[in-house]
């Protein structure tokens, strides 16, 4: 699981809660790929995504904690090629093998394994 | 600089032609709108004010397109269309170092001996009159002639309708990419693993493009996300089934038994060298909305819902399906197949960007097909609808809609003649199944004098999609409908339960209606109840060598 897709995950979907937004992150096995620096994409997934989250995530993780984002997403990030590729690693190189992800409100724990996140519940739990 | 070229379609899913032009057009803004079209069904079409670069980007993304010409004449007389050849070659002084002519026909074939076909290439090459070798492989130059002999499906006429002249450009991109996405050396596939020519269609008709985000919602072994990355979108997708996402469980494939480590969808972007274009798959139940953190998230979403028939089809409700067991076993809790459509535009309202389209296929019985049918939702347009025909009952559509209104937006009024009326109410296995029945009687009745068998074994829809009938690409008609859908005549929505006795009204174009071939169903019981297997391999998608067995245990 890529930070960019942790981005965009809520346990809003268990019965009792509100936001379920941004999830925690446990990692016990990280990977880094590379991946081609596509520019244009990452100043579109700016757009959408939430940044204090992705700042948040990368101290989460061991592989990333050492990285510095600005605090603000400025147009002149936005627009500055090392800071874009900087963000593109964050979203795109670094992976989630094994781990889970933590529900902020019930501490609901959603298992990563082998790099894919499970976002079933319970009949119980919808 | 502009000029005008003629264009050689595929014969392949002709009705698909012009819901990908459409996408493409979308994708790239190249204006495909002047362009001159004898009659819907030929495949040779000319366009004016193109460049070649234009050129260039369709003949890498239209997978209908087979070859871009320059244009040179065009005639519904020979002789005439020879005379025009001789006087453009001595005003354009054309030359060249080696060359070969071609002739197209359509509706017609010729061998390679056909004399009519020697005759002409001779004719042409007089009338070229050029100075330097014939060279049947990599010559210099090719020239060709069209020549279109009537609509598909009708006796060939005598002489052709239409000729046009024109020499060769370029060739698309189609088999090669067809060819590179062959499912038989896939690494990673299921039983309803998406044919490669559909797939990348969809991608068109999607309009993805280099930095667009896609989300297939039931991505199964990922063949629909692998075609948009082609065309160079990033992309994301759950599956309810954790066995197949992890790659476990049972091989689709006829000599192997169990799935191997690392079959998997990441497996399958790697094999094909786009492993960038692979963000993540997930474990996820897509009838669960709020999964998604934001709103219009994703460019596109591109995918085939699971029908209940080949593939199961769950809500959370039920156990993860295992793999070991058939297909076919009815999990607990059965997700609707018409809760299936009206969650999938319900959460494409919400993570789509405004602008965005949603590509998904529709089966549908044909008797019962009338245009509302297809699912809607005040905040989608209909884009295009094309059929591809499966049997004489059933065939599936590939609609492609596009969010022109944010949720956020609507007010109560904008429901009324959503009709999303549950045509489906029964599961469609249910109703499957129910005429499987009936229609092996009629398979029966046919088979015993010997005539026309309903076109159950092909996976491609060699008659039935080509019919002119398929006005179905037309535009947007059913996006318009005003909100009084409630005051529509009754005829189709008071569906009676057993679709198979209902006259035939399925057909597209209600005006030829007549010509359809449901019949067939009101025909005595005859007969016995052989296993519907023709139809069935049919429905699910086109890998059916891959996936009789599951099939067929299912039914008996
Ligand atoms: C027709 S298949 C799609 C196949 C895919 N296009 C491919 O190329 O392999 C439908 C898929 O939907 C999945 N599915 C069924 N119900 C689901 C649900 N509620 N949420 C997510 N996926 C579901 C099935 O596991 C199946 O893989």
């Amino acid at each position: 699981m890529k930070i960019l897709t942790h981005n965009m995950l809520t346990s809003n979907i268990i019965k009792s809660v509100k936001d379920g937004y941004p999830l925690k992150i446990a990692a016990t096995e990280v990977q880094e790929v590379d991946v081609d620096f596509n520019p244009e994409f990452i100043q579109r997934l700016l757009a959408k995504l939430n940044w204090s989250v992705i700042c948040e995530a990368i101290t989460q993780l061991d592989a990333t904690k050492d990285i510095e984002l600005p605090e603000n997403l400025t147009d002149e990030v936005k627009e500055d090629e090392d800071m874009l590729r900087k963000i593109h690693h964050v979203l795109l190189e670094v992976e989630v093998i094994e781990g889970k992800l933590i529900c902020p409100e019930t501490g609901r724990e959603f298992p990563i394994n082998k790099g894919i996140p499970n976002m079933l519940l319970n009949d119980e739990e919808v | 600089m502009a000029s005008t070229f003629v264009m050689h379609f595929s014969n392949d899913f002709p009705g698909f032609l012009d819901a990908e032009l459409k996408g493409i057009v979308d994708a790239t803004g190249i204006d495909l709108s002047s362009s001159e079209i004898y009659s819907p069904d030929c495949p040779f079409r000319k366009y004016h004010n193109l460049t070649l670069d234009d050129v260039t980007t369709l003949c890498s993304r239209s997978i209908s397109l087979r070859a871009v010409y320059e244009y040179w004449c065009e005639s519904e007389s020979l002789e005439d269309l020879l005379h025009q050849v001789s006087v453009h070659v001595q005003q354009e002084k054309e030359s060249c170092t080696s060359y070969k002519i071609c002739i197209e026909p359509f509706n017609r074939s010729y061998t390679n001996r056909t004399k009519e076909r020697l005759l002409r290439i001779d004719a042409l090459a007089e009338a070229l009159n050029i100075d330097a070798p014939v060279k049947l492989s990599q010559p210099d130059a090719v020239y060709s002639m069209f020549e279109y002999f009537g609509p598909h499906g009708t006796q060939s006429t005598a002489e052709p309708l239409k000729f046009y002249f024109g020499k060769l450009v370029s060739e698309s991109g189609r088999e090669r990419s067809i060819r590179k996405f062959n499912i038989k050396t896939r690494k990673f596939i299921g039983n309803t693993s998406m044919d490669p020519t559909l797939s990348l269609l969809m991608a068109n008709m999607a309009g993805v493009t280099r930095s667009s985000l896609v989300l297939d919602p039931f991505v199964g072994t990922g063949s629909l996300l692998l075609a948009c990355a082609h065309y160079g979108a990033y992309t994301v997708g759950t599956d309810i089934n954790k066995v197949l996402l992890h790659g476990r469980g049972r091989s689709s494939r006829a000599k192997k038994t169990w799935r191997g480590r690392d079959e998997n969808v990441r497996a399958n972007f790697i094999q094909y060298n786009m492993e960038d274009k692979y963000l993540d798959v997930l474990v996820a139940d897509a009838s669960k909305h709020n999964l998604w953190a934001m709103e219009g998230l994703f460019d596109a979403v591109v995918t085939d819902p699971p029908y209940g028939i080949r593939e199961q089809t769950l809500k959370l409700e039920a156990p993860a399906p295992d793999s070991r067991k058939p297909y076919f076993m009815p999990p607990t809790s059965q997700y609707n197949l018409s809760d299936v459509f009206t969650d999938l535009l319900a959460l494409c309202s919400r993570c789509l960007t405004l602008g965005g389209k949603l590509v998904f296929w529709l089966p549908i019985f044909r008797p019962d097909y009338h245009e509302e049918n297809i699912p809607s939702h005040p905040c989608f347009k209909l884009v295009s609808n094309c059929e591809q025909i499966l049997s004489t009952f059933i065939a599936r559509r590939l609609i492609t809609l596009q969010k022109v209104r944010e949720p956020s937006s609507l007010k109560e009024d904008d429901w009324v003649g959503i009709t999303n009326k549950d045509h489906y109410s029964e599961s469609f296995r249910d109703r499957y199944f129910q005429i499987s029945d009936q229609l092996n009687r009629v398979d029966l009745c046919e088979d015993s004098t010997g005539s026309t068998k309903p076109a159950t074994g092909s996976t491609k829809p060699a008659t039935g999609s080509t019919k002119p009938a398929t006005g179905s690409t037309k535009p947007a008609t059913g996006s318009t409908k005003p909100a009084t859908g409630s005051t529509k005549p009754a005829a189709g929505s008071t569906k009676p339960a057993t679709g198979s006795t209902k006259p035939a009204t399925g057909s597209t174009k209600p005006a030829t209606g007549s010509t359809k071939p449901a019949t067939g169903s009101t025909k005595p019981a005859t007969g016995s109840t052989k296993p519907a297997t023709g139809v069935g391999s049919n429905l699910g998608n086109s890998v059916s060598s891959y996936s009789e067995t599951t099939l067929n245990s299912s039914v008996t």
